[in-house]
């Protein structure tokens, strides 16, 4: 600040502070406020646009990278996995990836990075045309803003000279130098009283105009944002069509039913690894060995839980914290849960394995927690009702064991 | 740790480091060599894939949400504007509308389809890894028993029963190792088989849901046509309103 700024601002703070505390009023002019408001107001927006059109274009990029790079890598991995240092007169036993399926993903891969090269070249236009241009209005703002910082001093001149004034006309007996005084401040009223309506009239005039402008500005960056939107979109559209047209995919079936029938072999047959199990198996029996004393083994734990060699079935029923789809099975309500032969108060169950909640309604727990069973049915592989710390819920039967 | 896991930790230390210095022999395996390297490749390239999976999602959350936050600024703008107010609001309309569905057709097949089985696979890994680990451990045990053997064999020891028991040692480990090692020769290749099968309905729904979220957007916004000029003139638009705020007294303070 200036050295003539400097005294300004201190010849104003008694001013200000007298306005703040309320010893002395403050000139109010309602319409003027109401325009401020609507300025401030429209300042927020447009930095908000700016910000958002950003984080528009960012969003764009990266999801063009990221689905480049997936559809890069999903080629990496239909392709025979290989080492590079391939030893010699190894044999290894490769299945190699059907040449369809091998090539829908290379012509994804080739697709989605066209999309990306095309759009990301186009993308600075959002640049060039929204934020740009947001950028230069938000210019034009603070210009404007300095205007109303300027009227709003100007305001504390006139306001201050006008007192000044006041209490030396409002004394009787004035001196010779409090006369001299009298003329020296209304002379200054005279002038804060022009600069003051000056700036107040010229933005009361002019910030009408500017708000129109805004919508003359807004116009063509809404028009060009959207036909940009348009346009990616379009892109985007366009290659997946083209990927459509190959015939290998099943457009035909929803989206997560087509995936559930099509996922169960594989799931399958990934369960079947038994170098999954191993390390779970023994786990569990160190685990139930040095708790033996508390819990009582039960049948279907014993039954396998000590046979190295093991059969499908009882992996798949016993060893395993065993795959289940949660939504169709909870499609079908449970069947009504049987009479408990021997009513006991309360009958409680023990995790075998940690259980995370995946969807409402459901219970989570660790593995060992002792849960409350609350309804049972039948079947293992069913949903069970327990509660445990306070809350109530589903779970899986066969991730528990009974008492 | 236990007692006898830190003395068993410190034998293979041991000769971990008399195999660099040579003086016991060690047992490489090609074929073990050979699935090991390829499962390493599996694993990072299923986690990269995790995560670019993930980024995917990230990204188009982020994408939705900034152009439903950009429609509700635009529709602000037009508000006390009387004139053309329509393209702004028939453009918000569309664009919740956008981003409803989203919610509701894309968030979670996508998380169903796509990000969780990919994450599922990759959770297979750690136990993986710790089966060759054990493997390793239980060879370099496999491998110090039978120089203990050879020691003996080349200095018989006056006790006449340490040979036999060194003999016996070395076969149990032997065992050990080799069930263990054939168990990871098997069962890798079948893991690393599985990818394409287990990795093909997620590809499969990905690009389902990536075609169903480009032709929904692209469709709805196509419908608004009507309501935009071309934008040709725009950018002369632009630049003259700035100019004519520019040209405003109250911006000539500065």
């Amino acid at each position: 600040m200036s050295w003539k700024g400097t005294t300004k601002a201190f010849g104003r703070l008694p001013q200000r502070i007298a306005t703040k505390t309320g010893l002395r009023t403050e000139t109010k002019d309602l319409r003027f406020d109401d325009i401020q408001t609507r300025f401030t107001e429209m300042t927020k927006q447009t930095e908000k646009l700016h910000d958002d059109a950003k984080k528009f274009r960012d969003g764009v990029s990266n999801m063009l990278n990221h689905q480049a790079n997936f559809a890069d890598l999903l080629v990496e991995l239909y392709n025979p996995i290989t080492s590079e240092e391939a030893s010699d007169g190894v044999v290894t036993r490769r299945t190699k990836t059907p040449a369809q399926a091998m090539k829908a993903t290379e012509e994804y891969a080739k697709l989605m990075s066209e999309v990306r090269d095309t759009i990301l070249a186009e993308l600075d236009s959002i640049d060039r045309r929204i934020i740009m241009p947001a950028t230069e209005f938000l210019d034009v703002i603070k210009l404007i803003k300095k205007t109303v910082t300027k009227r709003e001093h100007k305001k504390v001149d006139y306001d201050r000279y006008q007192n000044s004034v006041k209490k030396l006309k409002d004394k009787k007996d004035k001196s010779l130098s409090e006369e001299k005084q009298l003329h020296k401040y209304e002379d200054q009223l005279e002038r804060a009283t022009q600069e003051y309506d000056h700036y107040n009239e010229l933005l009361k005039k002019e910030l009408p105009l500017f708000f129109e402008y805004r919508v003359e500005f807004i116009e063509p960056i809404f028009e060009c944002f959207y036909h940009m939107q348009l346009r990616i979109y379009g892109l985007l559209f366009e290659q997946f069509e083209q990927l459509a047209e190959l015939g290998y995919f099943d457009f035909e079936s929803d989206i997560i039913d087509g995936f559930d029938k099509k996922i169960v072999d594989a799931r399958e047959q990934l369960e079947d690894i038994t170098l999954f199990k191993r390390s779970k198996q023994n786990k569990k029996q160190d685990e139930s060995s040095r708790k033996q004393s508390s819990i009582r083994e039960s049948a279907r734990t014993g039954s396998s839980g000590q046979v190295p060699t093991y059969s499908k079935d009882h992996i798949e029923e016993d060893d395993e914290p065993p795959a289940y789809t949660p939504t169709p099975v909870r499609a079908q309500p449970p069947p009504p849960p049987p009479v408990s032969r021997k009513p006991k108060p309360v009958r409680y169950v023990v995790a075998l394995y940690d259980y995370d909640a995946t969807a409402d309604g459901d219970l989570s727990f660790r593995k060992d927690d002792k849960i409350e069973l609350i309804k049972r049915t039948p079947d293992v592989n069913d949903w069970w009702t327990g509660k445990l710390n306070g809350v109530t819920g589903v779970f899986p039967g066969n991730y528990v064991a009974e008492l | 740790m236990s007692w006898a896991g830190f003395k068993k930790k410190l034998d293979r230390t041991g000769t971990k480091f008399l195999q660099t210095v040579g003086s016991i022999e060690k047992t490489v395996d090609k074929e073990f060599e050979e699935e090991e390297r390829r499962f390493k490749s599996l694993e990072a390239k299923s986690e990269k894939l995790h995560k670019e999976a993930k980024g995917y999602l990230d990204s188009l959350r982020a994408i939705t949400s900034a152009q439903s936050r950009i429609a509700e600024t635009i529709e602000h703008f037009y508000e006390d504007s009387t004139d053309d107010t329509l393209a702004g609001k028939k453009y918000k309309d569309a664009i919740d509308r956008l981003e409803q569905d989203c919610r509701e057709y894309l968030d979670d097949p996508y998380r169903q389809t796509v990000t969780e089985p990919i994450g599922r696979f990759c959770a297979y890994f750690p136990d993986i890894n710790e089966a060759i680990k054990k493997r390793d451990k239980k060879l370099l045990d496999y491998d110090s028993q039978r120089a203990k053997v050879r020691k003996l064999v080349d200095k018989p020891s006056d006790d006449a029963n340490k040979l036999p028991r060194a003999e016996q040692a070395a076969n149990e480990a032997r065992e050990i190792y080799e069930s263990l090692n054939t168990q990871l020769v098997n069962e890798l290749p079948r893991l690393i088989d599985l990818r394409v099968p287990y990795f093909n309905p997620t590809f499969e729904a990905l690009v389902k849901i990536q075609l169903r979220f480009c032709q929904e957007s692209y469709e709805s916004l196509n419908s608004l046509q009507e309501y935009f000029a071309d934008h040709d003139q725009v950018d002369n638009k632009v630049e003259a309103v700035l100019q004519k705020m520019r040209d405003l007294a109250i911006c000539g303070m500065g």
